[in-house]
């Protein structure tokens, strides 16, 4: 009996052991929760023909140095590091797009919390040593990392060593036993859409105690586009944004350290442009050069970055440069970079994409993108539910598409879909504003302090301990003995 | 051993609704000893058991078990402090085989084995029934039984109603030699009998209930002298 006694508490024990655990490694965070997305990329490309039958807008949509990170209260995480990424559709769809359910878009490393056998904590592909992709998370700091791409000399076009490159950065770790050639040399229609050199894409997310903080860094040392007809140096964008569950703060810049365009140096000033919270017009171009570029179809803009705040969600979207183009002049130098990704995807996919070889997009190239929005909650004290309101979705930011509204805390704003620039990106908005909550509800059980949940269950087994005693007292059992005897029950075999 | 009775009753009464059975009994069980209480049918023996075994409530009066006033003890408590009851009618499971009725004692804490072999030696019969349904038993064989499967608690203090209850003679006095011989072991034992004279044999002291009182206590002889007095003429 004694033993069956001893096993019982000790279960009981246990089990509060078990709920004062604090449980495995990840984030340890005293938020109520917490949604967080942060992208860059060095050059991001968006493809625009309404004709191709692909169920997204823009229909083609490509980055070179492309980092992603993002993180939900749970916890749960996601990095992904690419090379060179053919956008959501085709990157996450590629198993749906080629028939082969498992098979992954290969130039891509990726890590999850929890871990999962494609996706380790930690993962990295590299050409060489600094050249490659890396990707890591344990919950509580989840990165990104693009570096290098290459060493493009003068002449020497990024894709065509992509290409090279592309069969030993197929997602698996290794030791890259035969280095790419160094500079590449440039095929001469590749070379007219992009070429770079230099580049460092790179997506942050942290979760402390009291906060999250998401950054996002895109940059690279030059570009050249369309041939050398627009040269750019020294581009960077940066944010960093946090939150603490009350109150988000947005910090972040995108430069331009030089920028030439048809050979003629554009006026920037010893530091260069800074492109702030306000539009920073380009110095007016000569008129043979807009002739010039009116001719190919060219148009270039410096939007302002966007960073807006609202209670404790903030959010930053950035470009260094947005140049759209009308490839009518430039069919031929879209249709190499384009081919590239359509050989990957096999022939169900090619059948699906030759068109766009055949037609004359608008394309869009945002040089050093960077997109981060940090949502989160308060910790939760036991007390009434917030307000109820959702964040609306940040519609149409820059010719993205637009993103559906958050759960948010306290109000409701509307999309910002202000930032559009002049260029053909006509990205579609998100929902204006997410649905109203009309409700609250307790929150799940693991986000819960555990000291509440050991302390009801301590308040419970006195309060049905006190009830049991006063149970026995109405009922007339608790009565004193007249011959002032103690009550109990006695053991009657020890006599 | 102790002088202090394992069982003492005083002005214990019970009902049923408004029919008051008990009305204020007082009886003494001395430690080892066995107390035959007898009395006809309605003379509230049996509820007293209940009353003592905490299947019924008391309205009114102490029980001290071993010195210590008992109140508002559930069954459960009882039996594990060492009280155990053998109901009238034996309450075995008829569908179930001797030896299943045993393992179901082994909820004291006793190994089956123990139950097993210290029952089967108590009552060689039962372990030559022992794969049979305990429903298609004899009487006597479920009585024993019964007997077996309370012992296999390793009871202090043993309640027992109506042990002759639909017995042939021969059983009853059988099962009293059996009821003597656990006695002699320490256990003490408080019987319930219309069947005086068996009850009386083993007995060391005897009390004669009647309308919810006991009319009469004392040795046994002097009981059984004034038993038809008891029984058909009342007593005060």
């Amino acid at each position: 009996m004694i033993t069956r006694r001893i096993w019982i508490a000790g279960c009981g024990v246990a089990g509060l052991l078990a709920l004062t655990w604090p449980g495995p490694a990840g984030a340890d965070s005293s938020l109520g929760g917490y949604t967080v997305t942060s992208s860059a990329s060095v050059v991001h490309i968006e493809v625009y023909e309404p004709v191709l039958p692909l169920p997204a807008s823009p229909q083609g949509d490509f980055s070179v140095g492309y980092s992603q990170t993002s993180a939900d209260s749970g916890p749960s995480t996601r990095a992904l590091a690419s090379y060179l990424w053919p956008g959501s559709v085709i990157g996450d769809g590629f198993d749906q797009l080629t028939g082969k359910p498992g098979s992954m878009y290969p130039v891509q490393v990726n890590s999850r919390y929890p871990a999962t056998s494609t996706a380790p904590a930690t993962n990295t592909a590299q050409l060489t040593d600094g050249n490659g992709m890396t990707t890591s998370t344990d919950g509580a700091t989840t990165s990104a990392n693009v570096t290098g791409l290459g060493i493009a000399g003068p002449d020497v076009n990024l894709l065509g060593g992509l290409g090279k490159g592309l069969g030993q950065l197929s997602g698996k770790p290794s030791k890259v036993k035969t280095p790419p050639d160094v500079p590449v040399p440039v095929s001469s229609t590749l070379a007219a859409l992009v070429t770079a050199k230099g580049i460092t894409s790179n997506s942050t997310i942290k979760v402390s105690d009291k906060s999250v903080t998401a950054t996002s860094t895109a940059a690279a040392a030059d570009i050249s586009l369309l041939h050398g007809v627009i040269g750019l140096s020294g581009i960077k964008v940066t944010n960093t944004v946090t939150s603490d569950g009350t109150k988000a703060t947005t910090t972040g810049e995108a430069t331009i350290g030089g920028l030439t365009i048809a050979g003629v140096k554009i006026a920037l000033g010893d530091a260069g442009v800074t492109v702030g919270s306000s539009a920073i017009k380009l110095p007016a171009l000569p008129t043979s050069l807009t002739a010039l570029l009116k001719t190919l179809g060219i148009e270039i803009n410096v939007t302002p970055v966007t960073k807006t705040v609202t209670g404790a969600t903030g959010t930053f979207a950035g470009q260094a440069l947005v140049i759209s183009l009308d490839t009518g002049p430039l069919k031929q130098a879209l249709n190499g970079p384009l081919s590239l990704i359509i050989n990957l995807l096999g022939t169900t996919a090619a059948t699906q994409l030759a068109p766009l070889i055949q037609l004359a997009p608008r394309i869009v190239l945002k040089l050093g993108e960077a997109n981060t929005t940090v949502s989160a909650s308060p910790p939760y004290t036991g007390g009434g539910g917030g307000g109820g309101g959702f964040t609306g979705g940040g519609g149409g930011s820059t010719g993205t598409l637009g993103t559906p509204g958050t759960p948010g805390q306290t109000v409701v704003v509307p999309g910002t879909g202000n930032q559009q620039p002049n260029g053909p990106g006509s990205g579609p908005s998100g929902p204006g504003s997410g649905p109203t909550s009309a409700s609250y509800s307790l929150p799940g059980l693991g986000n819960m302090p555990r000291f509440l949940i050991v302390g009801a269950l301590l308040l419970a087994a006195a309060i049905g301990w006190v009830m049991q005693a006063a149970g026995g007292l109405l009922l007339g059992g608790g009565g004193t003995c007249r011959m002032g005897l103690s009550t109990g029950v006695p053991d009657l075999r020890k006599g | 051993m102790s002088d202090v009775p394992i069982l003492e009753l005083i002005g214990v009464r019970a009902a049923y609704g408004r029919i008051e059975v008990l009305r204020g009994v007082d009886l003494t069980v001395p430690r080892g000893a066995v107390v035959a209480l007898l009395g006809a049918n309605g003379a509230g023996k049996t509820t007293l058991l209940r009353v003592i075994s905490g299947l019924m409530p008391a309205t009114e009066g102490d029980i001290h078990l071993a010195g210590v006033h008992v109140a508002n003890a559930t069954p459960e408590q009882l039996t594990r402090a060492g009280l155990c009851m053998v109901p009238e009618g034996r309450g075995v499971f008829p569908n179930l085989t001797v030896e299943e009725n045993l393992w179901l004692a082994s909820y004291s804490g006793v190994p089956v084995d123990k139950i097993l072999t210290d029952s089967y030696a108590r009552f060689p019969r039962l372990k030559e029934r022992r794969r049979q349904l305990a429903g298609s038993l004899s009487g006597g064989e479920q009585q024993m039984l019964s007997l077996a499967r309370a012992l296999a608690s390793d009871p202090a203090l043993l309640l027992l109603d109506e042990l002759s209850m639909g017995l042939a003679p021969l059983i009853v006095e059988g099962l009293y030699d059996t009821v003597s011989e656990i006695a002699e072991q320490g256990v003490s034992i408080l019987v319930v009998e219309q069947f005086a004279s068996s009850a009386l044999r083993v007995a060391d002291y005897a009390a004669v209930m009647q309308g919810g009182h006991v009319v009469a206590s004392g040795e046994p002889a002097e009981i059984r002298h004034r038993l038809s007095e008891l029984y058909f003429g009342g007593a005060a």
